[in-house]
């Protein structure tokens, strides 16, 4: 695996958001720390699957990687390009290769154009910029090529999204994301929103379309069945940060972070035998808000092993444990 | 899996090249019948209005005392001013009858201009005149006033709206995508014009630029077009806002395109239906604030007219000479509908979900 070359490095990526104190009056500032401090890498042809309960940052990570925040702090590496620093002419180009898929396929398609012209869209705004050239014949072709190749058929270019069923426009949404060639997709749950037979679907075609074109995703996901079918690894988010990041058959086998533990065990398992014998490890309390500084572990309210005196005052970091394994935990490592 | 074979074609579409949101608007609007009849009709009167100088009017600034307050015909002038005398002279005959006799020397006059008139039936090309919806108390044909007055009208509707629509889509637009301390700055402004009381504006603008030579209809339509947008750039803002950070919005921003190409390709299309709503309700209004301001005596003055000034002219004689106030006022409710007709066929064929129940 590492003799691949590196797409994507997020290095200390934070993205707080500013809320609270009024403009005109100044005041104090309050923030919520919704990405603070996330490390990884995606290599070429590989699915690095993010996973973690509602409200832990997935989503604000994946629009951050995309620029669609500007992140607060952090590194964004594509190609060798650091997207953070890029102006905007630069951004636009280097964007090319990272397109995104959407949760919702109601709301990601604009209900006023044909699914023709939102598969289209991303070649006409290159086309603008200068940085493709296509006659407007071949961005027709591209757009039937796309539509078949994602499994709609191309009589449908004409039709509005409304007159599809959810796994359609998820589909439209995909042909969108690939109609530029992109090496990486960066996938925001996109399977959260369709109903489990259609969700299978779905994730075979990612599958097919990752072998035929040599893609690299980054999918993001709220439910573990998902992320382990997809995924060649998986990083765990809590609060922010990543608990835990390892290849998806050793984070399924051998979970080492309290966290991930507490997740996995969460996770019902289709054999009723076996379902009953299923041990649950119940947290205690909810998951606090991401709205203070943490001097601590950010895990340290709920665990279960929590050790005070060391996951109370040191944030742990990322150390990698055994070959590919990396967790952020003190039962692991010592504080430096 | 939706399936690959042809069968659905048909129902939508047969060709496969790409249809725009307006052919697409087009292909639906004509199949709502009230809609169409309400744009013929608009097209129709617009047309008239419009070609008003080639017409064969009378003039419609012409006085004609001998001619004034005669009901709709399609005799000559001559003979229903020449019968309506004579309805008069009996009436005031039966009168003196009655013990009236200070009424005689009504009834010599009367009897004076029927003989004037009677003696100028060969002569007088006026009394060859066919007056089809009247004359109003000055004699001038009502047929005329009304198609020039709706030049008036429509125009000041037409004014409002396009700068209504332009501005206040403009400003909207650019208050609600950019937030902030833009949208603050540009909204209080919009509140201070709302404060504002309009009628003071429109009197004091009139008073100060009426002497300058400036011709009362082009302040009117500046004192309008001042305030027509206020309405029209709260509603897109509201409507941005609520729209800037949906899904579809955050897709167009990844795949990098212009904030220019957000606002007017996916922002813009997904709040006509409120806006074309909005300025069909705008339309009327400006025509009614027109009326108002020239019923005050701020808007047209005579010898010109509009619906506003006839309906509020006809008002004032509606017991005895009703068709003063019917012709201006039927012909400018029928525009006013047809406007509302059009425009809600126009915001049902903009919207493509609505696309089954057209």
């Amino acid at each position: 695996m590492a003799e691949k070359e590196v797409l994507l490095d997020v290095k200390g990526l934070k993205m707080h958001f500013h809320t609270g104190s009024s403009a005109v009056f100044g005041g104090h500032k309050n923030y919520i720390y919704a990405v603070d401090g996330v490390d990884f890498q995606i290599r070429k042809g590989e699915t690095l699957g993010l996973v973690g309960e509602s409200g832990c940052g997935k989503s604000t990570t994946a629009r951050a990687i995309a620029q669609l925040y500007r992140p607060t702090a952090g590194e964004v590496t594509l190609n060798g390009k650091d997207l953070t620093k890029l102006k905007a002419n630069d951004l636009i180009a280097a964007r090319k290769n990272m397109q995104m898929v959407f949760q919702d396929p109601y709301a990601s398609l604009n209900p006023r154009m044909t699914s023709g012209d939102i598969i289209a869209e991303p070649m006409k705004i290159y086309r603008r910029h200068g940085i493709l050239s296509m006659s407007r014949r071949e961005m027709d072709e591209r757009v039937e090529q796309l539509m078949e190749r994602v499994g709609l058929s191309r009589f449908f270019r004409n039709r509005y999204p409304h007159e599809f069923s959810g796994g359609q426009r998820q589909r439209i949404g995909i042909a969108r994301a690939l109609a530029l060639k992109p090496e990486l997709v960066l996938c925001d749950e996109p399977v959260s929103a369709l109903d489990v037979s259609i969700q299978a679907q779905i994730l075979n075609l990612f599958k097919d379309l990752q072998d035929e074109f040599g893609l690299t995703y980054l999918f993001i996901a709220h439910d573990l069945a998902v992320i382990q079918y997809i995924s060649t690894r998986v990083a765990v988010m809590y609060l922010g940060i990543i608990a835990e990041i390892s290849g998806a058959a050793d984070l399924y086998r051998k979970p080492l972070h309290p966290y991930t533990q507490a997740l996995l065990s969460a996770a019902p398992i289709p054999d009723p035998a076996i379902e009953k014998t299923r041990k649950r490890i119940i947290l205690t309390g909810d998951v606090p808000a991401p709205d203070k500084v943490r001097t601590g572990c950010y895990f340290y309210d709920r665990c279960p092993k929590r050790m005070s005196g060391t996951c109370d005052v040191h944030v742990p970091r990322l150390k990698e444990v055994e070959n590919g394994h990396q967790v952020a935990c003190f039962l692991y490592s010592k504080p430096d | 899996m939706p399936s690959n074979n042809n069968q659905a074609i048909n129902e939508f579409n047969q060709q496969v090249k790409p249809v725009s949101l307006w052919a697409d608007a087009w292909k639906r609007l004509r199949k709502n019948r009230m809609a169409l009849l309400g744009l013929w009709i608009v097209v129709i009167m617009a047309a008239i209005t419009i070609a008003a100088p080639l017409l064969p009017l009378y003039d419609y600034t012409k006085l004609d005392l001998y001619h004034s307050n005669l009901p709709p015909s399609f005799r000559t002038a001559g003979e229903v001013a020449l019968s309506t005398m004579q309805a008069r002279m009996d009436k005031i005959q039966g009168m003196i009858d009655n013990g009236r006799k200070d009424l005689q020397p009504d009834l010599d006059k009367v009897k004076a201009d029927y003989a004037k008139v009677q003696a100028d039936m060969v002569t007088n090309p006026a009394e060859k005149r066919v007056y089809l919806l009247g004359t109003d108390y000055l004699g001038r044909d009502m047929l005329a006033r009304t198609i020039y007055g709706g030049r008036i009208s429509m125009m000041v509707g037409l004014i409002g709206t396009v700068t209504a629509v332009l501005l206040g889509i403009l400003i909207g637009a650019i208050a609600g995508y950019t937030g902030g301390r833009l949208d603050n700055l540009l909204m209080r402004f919009v509140d201070i014009m709302y404060g504002l009381p309009y009628m003071l504006i429109v009197i004091i603008m009139m008073s100060m630029f009426r002497k300058e030579g400036a011709s009362s209809i082009v302040i009117l339509f500046i004192a309008i077009a001042l305030v027509s947008w206020l309405d029209i750039a709260r509603v897109v803002r509201g409507q941005i806002i609520s729209l800037k950070n949906s899904e579809f919005v955050e897709a167009a921003r990844s795949m990098g395109a212009s904030s220019g190409r957000i606002i007017f390709r996916h922002l813009l299309p997904n709040t006509l239906g409120v806006i074309i709503i909005f300025t069909t309700l705008l339309l009327p209004s400006f025509i009614m604030s027109e009326s108002f301001l020239s019923f005050l005596g701020l808007g047209v003055s005579a010898p010109d007219a509009s619906w506003g000034t006839l309906v509020s002219e006809g008002v004032q004689a509606m017991e005895l000479y009703p068709w003063r106030l019917l012709v201006p006022a039927i012909v400018m409710t029928l525009f006013l509908f047809a406007m509302n007709f059009l425009g809600d066929g126009l915001r049902d064929a903009l919207d493509p979900q609505s696309k089954n129940r057209a």
